[in-house]
């Protein structure tokens, strides 16, 4: 039932590579679940989600400080082996402190010509996307519009095209049937016993990230349906809410190791995808508007709403355990990652004595979340859930 | 053999007469805030990187919790100069510490929020930081300024407003010109600030008065690159050790006649030792750059090197680039593209690699020592390309690791061991030894 999505997940360089043969498009890579990535799809390309992979790190030593997220510094690893070689061009957003510099490393391990004329560029290989912090208030929705129109430029010389409003049109149509999938799939998960495992609903979205959304959306229309008469549901377990870092592929084994303990993610709040689709476009207004909208509406923890006692986080995580019947709730924070671990205490307390929910903290490398440490500490936990 | 009780750390031994005016300056600021709040007027808390003449320009009063928590790195409970009292700083750490905030979270953010947690604000180094009436933080330069006073904020029940400004003003390549979206952007944030003091203060915006404030900052700055100028003559007239000093007036009190006729008073000294040839050490025989921010803790590592006849003569952090010329008919106008156009991280990290190779050649650095910092990480982030391409450039560097105010994670015995390695190295390659 989810073997299409885990093929996705296992082999998608190759299916970028096939794709771009295929359609003599350009696939583009991004990072942070906060890039407009529906406008790149509106020019016919490709967005690829970078991410890290579970091999040692082999070029970046040296240029990176070890004392930076390993997520972030494999995904530059990656590049500088040539694993990312087949992006045509790659956005680095100012999402967290690394993040925000990864443009000088790509540029400098895995560089690639752009195209300058009197030396001026017009088609950057690296190039930035200036996403505001705060991200309510009277100029950001104008302001983010400006970057977008930069990303759709980007695009359309890389393509050769122009992208209409009609184009975006279609784009957002196709991405607003991905996100309300996409909470629908959230949504049955709040059957006690669920119709399927956090580490399956993980998967249907996280392999979203690297192939068309409109194919996606047909693969998942597919699985909903399906799932109706499921008979090999997942065992009912402890009730867990999980609120993590960069969770790809390598990270991932947690929620794989957490329901192999008998626990069962209902929910989430994980950076690189699950704070994406929880909001609507304003498809009355101008396409481009509607993605900044949209984009500007992501509960990232690095950003701010204008509010001057504004609680943001908070209420994000709140509406995400609302009616899920939580017992538990597991945080893992990847070590260095500071705006995660920066609110860990106050969204602890918030839980803790709000809603009398118990809370497990782990905190950790990129690598071996699956470890003996990790399961024992799991197990305990689940234990005094118990 | 039993294992060390605490950590032998030290002042900096200043060599400019007017360094050794800044902490009665120090003083009298903090006094003056706490008097400042018992007459009923507001302060607020706010960060390094915000624009000063906003406070000035609205009769606030402002304190620091960054440069607070390089106070606390160097004092102890009660005032006491007994080394088996640990550091303000450490002991705020670990109060933060014990309230599930991770130890490599920023120095700074452990201290001050360990500060709050502990509940008695007056329990601190000069009476502490009067309890504020609201807090400005930037979007500049770190995650944690924002995601900091989000906490404190919110801790002591006060409101925030957060300063976003864009840290790059071109796509995908570097200029030095603002972009004018970018200029438009954070002029409306600026506003935005002002009119968020008017309803929490209910004091008035007044376009004469930033005026005024800005006459003097921007003076101050002149005064402020004057000296930098100053700092390239051989021998150099002010260390590191006096200028990591002296930067409290020219960051904090930005804005006020007081910080002026202080760096006046500065400048005229410098100007003086230059025309005598009075350097920091009697015979200057090597030229070192600081880069990243100092141990406060420690600061008295910035004279190490002057028994090699070394001096630290330059460290890009603090640096006075050049403003705008005034205008008045636009102050916050103005006043935006001062910080966009000088603002830390402004331009990305290739251009910031840049100044400092360009700050090399200009006071003829022989060596760098890299401050190390493991928990800023945008400090830490750029240290191992900058070595790189110094190397490259025949510049021999060292790293010193360390915190910025937290004394724990600090191995003396292993910096000096480096830092002679340096000296000997230098000495060698210049044939001095």
């Amino acid at each position: 039932m989810f073997s299409e999505f885990a093929n996705i997940i296992e082999h998608r360089h190759e299916a970028a590579k096939k794709w771009k043969e295929k359609t003599g498009k350009p696939a583009m890579g991004y990072l942070c679940c906060v890039f407009p990535e529906e406008v790149l799809f509106a020019a016919g390309v490709l967005p690829v989600r970078i991410v890290g992979s579970d091999e040692p790190i082999e070029k970046v030593d040296g240029h990176i400080t070890p004392y930076g997220c390993t997520f972030c510094r494999k995904c530059v690893d990656l590049a500088a082996q040539g694993v990312y070689d087949y992006l045509d061009a790659v956005f680095i957003s100012n999402t967290c402190d690394l993040v925000s510099n990864l443009d000088y490393w790509w540029n400098e391990l895995a560089p690639k010509e752009g195209l300058t004329i009197a030396d001026v560029p017009v088609r950057n290989y690296v190039n930035f996307f200036n996403y505001p912090q705060k991200i309510t208030g009277r100029d950001a929705v104008p302001y983010t519009m400006n970057e977008l129109r930069k990303i759709q430029q980007v695009a359309e010389r890389y393509t050769h095209s122009f992208v209409s409003d009609e184009d975006l049109k279609r784009s957002l149509e196709v991405y607003e049937e991905h996100n309300r999938l996409m909470r629908e799939l959230h949504l049955i998960r709040r059957r006690t016993p669920p119709l399927i495992s956090g580490y399956e609903a993980w998967m249907v979205e996280f392999s979203s990230l690297f192939m068309p959304k409109d194919e996606h959306n047909r693969l998942t229309r597919n699985l909903l349906e399906t799932l109706k008469d499921r008979s090999d549901a997942p065992k009912a377990g402890i009730r867990l809410y999980l609120s993590a870092s960069s969770t790809d592929q390598v990270t991932a084994e947690l929620i794989r190791l957490i329901e192999d303990c008998g626990g069962q993610i209902v929910s989430e709040d994980l950076s690189v995808h699950s704070s994406y689709y929880w909001s609507t476009y304003a498809m009355d207004r101008p396409p481009l508007e509607a993605i900044a909208r949209r984009t500007l509406s992501v509960p990232c923890a690095r950003s701010a709403p204008a509010d001057p006692h504004q609680d943001m986080r908070w209420e994000h995580v709140k509406k995400t355990m609302a009616d899920y019947d939580i017992e538990g709730v597991i945080f893992y924070i990847l070590l260095q990652c500071e705006c995660r671990a920066s609110e860990y205490p106050y969204l602890k307390e918030k839980i803790e004595n709000e809603m009398k929910l118990p809370v497990l903290f782990m905190d950790g490398d990129y690598f071996g979340v699956a470890s003996e440490k990790n399961r024992i500490k799991i197990e305990a936990f689940l234990e005094m859930i118990r | 053999m039993e294992p060390q009780k605490h950590i032998v750390t030290a002042a900096s031994t200043k060599s400019v007469e007017m360094a050794r005016k800044v902490w009665p300056f120090v003083k009298n600021d903090y006094e003056s805030g706490h008097q400042w709040k018992k007459e009923g007027k507001p302060v607020v808390w706010s960060c390094a990187l915000v624009e000063k003449e906003i406070y000035y320009a609205m009769d606030v009063y402002p304190f620091f919790p960054e440069q607070f928590a390089a106070l606390c790195a160097v004092r102890r409970r009660g005032g006491t100069r007994d080394p088996n009292v640990e550091k303000e700083g450490v002991r705020f750490s670990r109060i933060a510490e014990a309230n599930g905030y991770p130890s490599y979270l920023c120095g700074y953010h452990r201290v001050g929020v360990g500060y709050v947690i502990n509940g008695d604000l007056e329990d601190a180094p000069l009476g502490g930081m009067p309890r504020p009436d609201f807090m400005v933080t930037s979007s500049t330069a770190c995650d944690v300024r924002f995601k900091w006073f989000e906490d404190m904020a919110r801790r002591l029940e006060v409101p925030l407003y957060v300063l976003d400004r864009p840290e790059r003003h071109e796509f995908g390549f570097i200029t030095r010109r603002p972009e004018q979206r970018a200029l438009d952007y954070y002029k409306i944030q600026l506003e935005d600030c002002f009119k968020f003091i008017e309803n929490v203060t209910g004091h008035s915006f007044s376009a004469d008065k930033l005026n005024e404030v800005m006459d003097w900052s921007y003076r101050l700055n002149e005064l402020a690159q004057e000296i930098l100028e100053l700092r390239r003559a051989t021998p150099c007239p002010m260390s590191c050790a006096d200028e990591f000093t002296l930067m409290y007036p020219w960051m904090y009190k930005a804005g006020t006649k007081a910080a002026y006729d202080f760096y006046r008073q500065l400048r005229d000294e410098i100007q003086e030792r230059v025309a005598k040839r009075i350097g920091v050490v009697p015979e200057e025989k090597f030229r070192l750059m600081w880069i990243g921010l100092p141990n406060w803790f420690n600061m008295a590592v910035m004279n190490y090197f002057e028994q090699y006849g070394g001096v630290f003569v330059r460290s890009p952090e603090y640096r006075a680039l050049p403003y705008p010329a005034r205008n008045p008919d636009d102050p916050v106008g103005e006043l935006a593209y001062r910080y966009l156009f000088a603002g830390y991280g402004a331009y990305g990290m290739l251009n910031n690699i840049e100044e400092i190779i360009q700050d090399c050649r200009d006071y003829r650095i022989d060596g760098a020592v890299l401050s190390y910092l493991i928990t800023c990480r945008p400090h830490a982030y750029r240290q191992g390309e900058v070595k790189h391409i110094l190397e490259d450039l025949d510049i021999p560097c060292v790293s010193v690791e360390g915190d910025l105010v937290d004394e724990r994670t600090y191995a003396e015995s292993q910096v000096k061991n480096r830092l002679d390695g340096m000296a000997e190295l230098i000495l060698r390659k210049k044939g001095l030894q």
